[in-house]
């Protein structure tokens, strides 16, 4: 994994809006529906140069494809993974989970509208819950080796001629996995976690073997404490714990120095003041055995929490990529604003330990309502670029 | 005008979210179809009254009336005078589908009156014209609100006792209420002359000074029943990228320079230290890449005769801006009001963020000089329990602000 030895390197953390004509052929496969496979591959492909040059352009140096042939960052599950079918929501069982947490309790008519105007495009949860909920019902093993193969190789094929500075791929946690869709195979919630850790660690290990970074996605981490509102702060760190586990157990013979861990609170904007706080969870994310940690910086219910590596410090070798611009305001921020942050966090654990980065994925899932406009993240990522030049110029002068 | 003398004191710059009635009041009245003024007037008495009681719970110490009377900010005096008149625009934008869901342009705004400066292209605005797919340019105008209100007559008052209605219902709501101080917005002068083109008085010069000697009736009002009188002045900054988009930096500072000036003679018997003036980029979500940077403007705006002056400071395009008081100097006497709340988004700001961003204001320009304020208005927030968190976070920041900067 490059580090910032001489300037501070930019990236993002992974899913940018698909191109209008992807989007149907991805619902149809999503929705397990008969599509015109060849033209999903070409488009794809097509899109992931596409993709790949526009970050190169931005001035982006941790590139990646744009998370392009996947549906959203967790929708891949049925497709790659055997064991795993669509049925109805168990009884209790809510199918959209964040409508039980603290959140949606305490901001009943902001929630109501922010479904309301999100409808005509795809919605909030894309038309998730209205076929079922994916659900473990059999063993869990991996069979989306041909489906990574070609991530891979549509990334290869962008990337080469291309100037970047590392390339990475997005790919789901176990933890997140086992604790997003219910189980009614395994015995225990551990056995299940267990068969999900093995399984995801096929896709996890060809990713890292095709030479990129892997980065492992898992918001439920930190988000946890917001869905479950009978559950203490102490309660959410000891589950916490147990996931931090799980994590390991899949990357257990996969060097640190090639993986990074995104953690997130919530795609979408809203009020958000139920997040457990950072300096609660740091300890425990910093135990995920990854070379970096991608996490919320840049909005205003976590941009002050650069405060913690006041008093947490940073294991050795390892490198923070906080988020300094916002994936959920169409405001471009401003580059001196996004050096500023950079700086924040340079000046507390080390200029060569710090790469700038966004709070979350602009597209987290494509067949859904995204709050940012596709044509603001280009802009966004170019005052990223020009925030990190302006950041480097202060540190290595 | 009440400073921060032991604490750091709180207000925001003036819309709340409307109650839905009024809402709808609002909506057919913009259509120009029947409403029921009389039950709009009942229900303004019960919601001022609550607007300011709730301001005060959650902590904000310069309260005001949440301008539910007005129809907006600006367009609120087409209402009260008269010389001016409806007129179908040339040109409108229209808002694409998603950026009215997100709330980008809202579709209210897409009528928006403007000004046009002679030899100046017409913009929208340009960070949101860049973008196809934000905004598209439909030609004529096919919707109802793509009217635009020119002076086509002698400025003057049609129906000032809305002023006076006003006045009242803000003095009896907060006899009960007992706020730290009370504030009142009205549209500057510069804004008057941006909104609305001149086709009656024989040249600029002269409509400015129509404008000015009309307005003042009102500015007067509000100060003389005792409150801070706001003006509300984007015209200084968002003006760069909209009205007068065509204008070089050097063009647009004249401008403003002239409308400064009218503004000071439109506030030449009123005390400078029951004034605020209120400067943004424009309220909305846009990309807002083509702002004009404060340090390009804020020599004129320090111009103004007034104590108080409310700028945009915590949005993601301004957050950095505070920077530039290293190196101004504030003005002996003057308070800088800096937004620390950004009502573009819906995020609740956690408040040590606030703080923070209230403690490096007062450590440039001194903890006495600072209120601190929100961005611009909350009306447009879809809920008002959310323009109440916001506030609440930041009542919560300055007190967490007080403590750092009163501390031993």
């Amino acid at each position: 994994m490059k580090r910032s030895t001489e300037r501070i390197l930019t990236t993002h953390v992974g899913s940018l809006a698909r191109a209008d004509s992807l989007i149907p052929l991805l619902r149809l496969r999503e929705n397990g529906q008969p599509y015109d496979r060849e033209e999903l591959v070409k488009q794809v492909r097509e899109a992931v140069t596409d993709v790949v040059r526009k970050q190169g352009e931005a001035g982006i140096d941790i590139v990646t494809d744009g998370e392009q042939g996947k549906a959203s960052f967790f929708g891949y599950i049925i497709e790659r993974f055997s064991g795993f079918e669509r049925k109805p929501a168990a009884p209790g069982r809510a199918p959209r989970p964040r409508a039980a947490g603290r959140e949606y309790i305490s901001f009943p008519d902001y929630y109501a509208w922010s479904e309301r105007i999100a409808e005509p495009f795809g919605g909030r949860s894309g038309g998730r819950g209205q076929g079922g909920v994916d659900t473990c019902t059999g063993p869990v093993s991996y069979r989306g080796h041909e489906a990574v193969h070609t991530d891979i190789d549509n990334l290869k094929a962008a990337v080469k001629g291309q100037a970047h500075e590392d390339v990475f791929v997005p790919a789901i946690a176990s933890s997140y996995v086992a604790s997003t869709f219910a189980n009614e195979y395994y015995r225990t919630h551990e056995d299940y976690e267990q068969a999900v850790s093995d399984a995801v660690r096929e896709e996890y290990k060809a990713i890292v073997d095709a030479g990129f970074i892997l980065q492992i996605d898992d918001p439920r981490l930190v988000s946890y404490y917001m869905m479950n509102p009978e559950l203490s702060v102490e309660d959410c760190r000891k589950w916490a714990e147990k996931r931090v586990e799980g994590i390991n157990y899949s990357i257990r013979d996969i060097p640190p120095e090639k993986i990074r861990f995104h953690t997130c609170y919530s795609i979408d904007v809203g009020p958000r003041i139920h997040e457990m706080a950072l300096k609660d969870i740091v300890d425990i994310i910093l135990k995920i055995n990854a070379g970096a940690y991608s996490f919320e910086a840049a909005n205003p219910r976590h941009e002050h929490e650069y405060h913690v590596f006041e008093r947490v410090k940073l294991p050795d070798g390892k490198i923070l990529i906080p988020g300094v611009i916002s994936h959920t305001t169409n405001l471009v921020e401003h580059p001196e604003l996004v050096a500023e942050r950079i700086l924040r966090f340079a000046k507390l654990v080390g200029r060569e330990n710090v790469i700038a980065g966004a709070d979350c994925g602009f597209a987290a899932s494509a067949l859904r309502f995204n709050d940012t406009h596709p044509s603001v993240a280009w802009l966004k990522f170019a005052a990223l670029a020009e925030g990190a030049r302006l950041a480097s110029a202060e540190l290595w002068k | 005008m009440k400073r921060s003398t032991d604490r750091i004191l709180t207000t925001h710059t003036g819309s709340l979210p409307l109650p839905a009635l009024i809402r709808q009041a609002f909506a057919a009245k913009r259509r120009g179809e029947e409403y029921d003024q009389a039950a709009i007037d009942a229900a303004l008495t019960t919601a001022i009254g609550e607007v300011v009681r709730r301001q005060i719970e959650v902590g904000v110490d310069i309260i005001g009336d949440g301008e539910l009377s007005k129809t907006s900010w600006n367009d609120y005096v087409v209402h009260r005078l008269s010389g001016l008149e409806r007129k179908p625009r040339s040109r409108a934008w229209s808002a694409e589908p998603w950026s009215v869901a997100r709330g980008i342009l809202r579709p209210r705004e897409t009528g928006m009156a403007r000004v046009d400066i002679e030899g100046a292209p017409r913009h929208y605005r340009t960070d949101i014209a860049e973008f196809h797919d934000l905004a598209r340019n439909l030609g004529d105008s096919h919707d109802n609100d793509g009217m635009a209100y020119v002076c086509r007559g002698p400025l003057g008052w049609r129906d000032f006792a809305q002023v006076e209605t006003d006045i009242a219902r803000l003095t009896a709501a907060v006899s009960v209420s007992q706020p730290h101080d009370v504030f009142m917005s009205a549209l500057s002068p510069g804004c008057f002359v941006r909104f609305f083109r001149n086709e009656y008085y024989p040249n600029e010069e002269t409509y400015m000074q129509a404008v000015a000697d009309t307005m003042r009736r009102e500015y007067q009002a509000i100060a003389d029943a005792g409150f801070v009188l706001q003006l509300d002045c984007p015209d200084l900054a968002s003006g760069a990228n909209t009205d007068y988009a065509g204008l070089s930096v050097k063009q647009f500072r004249k401008v403003i320079e002239r409308h400064v000036e009218y503004l000071n003679y439109a506030l030449k018997t009123i005390p400078p230290e029951q004034v605020r003036i209120h400067v943004c980029w424009g309220n909305y979500e846009g990309p807002h890449h083509r702002d004009i940077a404060l340090r390009d403007v804020i020599d004129i705006v320090l111009k103004a005769n007034v104590t108080g002056i409310t700028i945009e400071s915590a949005n993601p395009r301004h957050g950095h801006e505070w920077k530039n008081w290293q190196e101004l100097k504030l003005p002996d006497g003057k308070i800088l009001f800096p937004g620390v709340i950004d009502d573009t988004t819906y995020f609740v700001e956690h408040p040590e963020l606030v703080a923070e961003r209230i403690v490096r204001f007062a450590k440039l320009v001194g903890k006495e000089n600072v209120i601190a304020c929100t961005d611009c208005g909350l009306r447009h927030l879809p809920d008002a329990s959310l323009a109440f968190a916001k506030l609440y976070a930041l009542a919560e920041g300055a007190r967490l602000a007080t403590g750092e900067l009163w501390r031993g």
